[in-house]
């Protein structure tokens, strides 16, 4: 579904990126840990054609390259991404903030055609949502946002779900509700998932591939059974470095 | 009511300018200083239209709105674009300060120093309206005037590209995420703004005459009325070029010919100290 092989990056001259491989299969999710500033971040915008430079690599959605294509062209070749910090536009209202969503659907009008579908369908996904169709985005609570900024993301109707840490910020009961939503992402609608997340424990426990970042690269990845122990997660948020990682047995090849 | 129809008619032009300024900072996120100046040159080309080739109105006015759009285009082009993409967006006040400069001196050196005289495309004589009397060109001006601001807002607010223009202002990479091609819609927003500076070109130059400075003033007092108004409002921008100019008519009128530009300006202080985003402002805030 989504192959990054290779990927050097940055902003400007500072390099983020450094010779990045991931991949996410058909209808499976796939987590990316690491401690702050690992470049978790920088990997999803780079994917979504944010970050201001890609020296080199390749990126490909469903087997086409989206590499080179800047980040509108590649929501319509059926990328979606939600933001860190529930980026969603706080003047607008809530259901202004859906539609913008859909902003790549056919249909004439505003509210027309395959927007009006998706709106619906955005509004049996999240009830809440329907309830506040009016209120501006900014008003909403923490945890409504997230839904709202999910939400938004799912209107185009993408192949592959990018999620920017969607539980920063939100109390417990909301992370769990936030996360079993993702997965049923996955389990209900076959949707394949980019998950970045802090909350580690919670983040394995709906992941089907991990892979694990520091400095910029992937020091180790592989299918979420090879994690299960956890001591390769412990080691890289407790302290241990990548580079002795990388000579272990979860190195990365 | 005379001054009032008087304060509406000049008050009128600055609410053009402070809708092109809207127009483009909503869609790109930059605020373009030479934006007065397109209007200036839009009084040039519509002279140019009416007397130079003795063309017809509606000529005239796609030949200045086509041309205004069109140099609104090239200044997007050279002193915009290379600056997209930098951390420090800043850049651009000083570039299109950079522009405005170019079209002033650009005007000067083709049409002169002296004002031009942009003939009335409707008749001269006088109309008397609730009490006060006024030109029909006036008249004109102040409704097309508020038709396009209102037009403007309700387009921003009700359609798909409006709204993308909105949440393009607001956070331009969250915009991208969502498909909009933010490059594009600031690219269309000089052009739409030059194309309304060039169209208004008869009714401005027919109440001000073409010259050359003319951009320095109207610049000035469209600052006020986004400032009164608050910028990112096209209803804002609207009614604060109509207020401004009711301010600077009242003033000439009942204190003194030679105080409603201080009067203006007072208002304007006013209106930072208390309320520094205008009065239908919203804050464009910006994630970095």
């Amino acid at each position: 579904m989504l192959t990054v092989a290779g990927v050097t990056g940055g902003y400007g001259d500072l390099r983020v990126l450094r010779d990045v491989d991931v991949t996410v299969r058909p209808g499976r999710i796939t987590v990316v840990l690491g401690r702050n500033g690992a470049g978790k971040t920088s990997l999803l915008s780079a994917v979504a054609g944010l970050l201001p430079t890609v020296s080199q690599g390749r990126i490909e959605l469903d087997g086409q390259d989206i590499g080179g294509a800047p980040a509108h062209r590649r929501v319509r070749a059926g990328l979606g991404l939600v933001q860190e910090n529930k980026r969603v536009f706080h003047a607008r209202t809530v259901e202004e903030n859906l539609l913008l969503g859909g902003y790549t659907l056919g249909g004439l009008g505003l509210r027309g055609g395959a927007r009006r579908e998706a709106l619906e369908k955005a509004y049996e996904r999240f009830p809440i949502l329907l309830q506040r169709r009016r209120m501006p985005a900014g008003s909403l609570s923490g945890g409504q946002q997230q839904m709202l900024a999910i939400g938004q993301a799912l209107m185009a109707g993408p192949k592959l779900l990018m999620l920017d840490e969607p539980s920063a910020g939100l109390a417990p009961a909301i992370v769990n509700e936030v996360l079993s939503m993702v997965a049923a992402l996955r389990d209900q609608e076959g949707l394949s998932i980019l998950l970045v997340e802090q909350r580690i424990e919670h983040a394995l426990e709906i992941a089907d591939d991990v892979a694990v970042m520091e400095n910029g690269r992937i020091i180790t990845a592989g299918p979420k059974s090879a994690f299960d122990d956890g001591a390769v997660i412990r080691e890289v948020y407790l302290g241990r470095s990548g580079e002795e990682l990388t000579t272990g047995n979860h190195g990365k090849e | 009511m005379t001054t009032v129809w008087a304060g509406l008619a000049t008050g009128a032009i600055y609410s053009l300018v402070a809708i092109g300024y809207n127009v483009v900072l909503l869609a790109s996120g930059t605020f373009n200083f030479a934006h007065a100046q397109l209007l200036m040159v839009g009084t040039f080309l519509a002279y140019a239209g009416a007397v130079t080739f003795g063309l017809p109105v509606v000529p005239t006015v796609l030949l200045a709105a086509v041309g205004v759009a069109v140099i609104a285009l090239v200044e997007e082009r050279v002193a915009i674009r290379p600056l997209l993409g930098r951390a420090d967006r800043h850049g651009t006040l000083i570039t299109t300060v950079g522009a405005a400069t170019i079209l002033d001196g650009l005007a000067a050196a083709i049409w002169g120093r002296q004002p031009l005289t942009v003939p009335s495309v409707l008749p001269d004589e006088p109309l008397t309206l609730l009490g006060g009397t006024l030109r029909p060109v006036d008249l004109a001006l102040i409704g097309l005037t508020l038709v396009v601001g209102v037009g403007l807002h309700l387009w921003s607010r009700h359609t798909l590209t409006g709204l993308a223009s909105l949440a393009s202002a607001e956070d331009r990479d969250a915009a991208s995420a969502r498909g909009i091609n933010v490059r594009l819609l600031g690219v269309g927003a000089f052009a739409v703004a030059g194309a309304i500076a060039g169209a208004f070109g008869l009714l401005v130059g027919a109440r001000t005459y073409a010259v050359f400075d003319l951009g320095h003033s109207l610049a000035l007092f469209g600052f006020v009325a986004i400032a009164i108004g608050g910028s990112g409002s096209q209803l804002g921008g609207l009614i604060g070029g109509f207020a401004t100019g009711l301010v600077y008519a009242f003033a000439a009128r009942y204190i003194g010919a030679a105080y409603p530009q201080l009067v203006v300006f007072g208002v304007f202080l006013l209106i930072l100290f208390l309320r520094p985003r205008g009065l239908f402002g919203t804050a464009l805030e910006r994630r970095v």
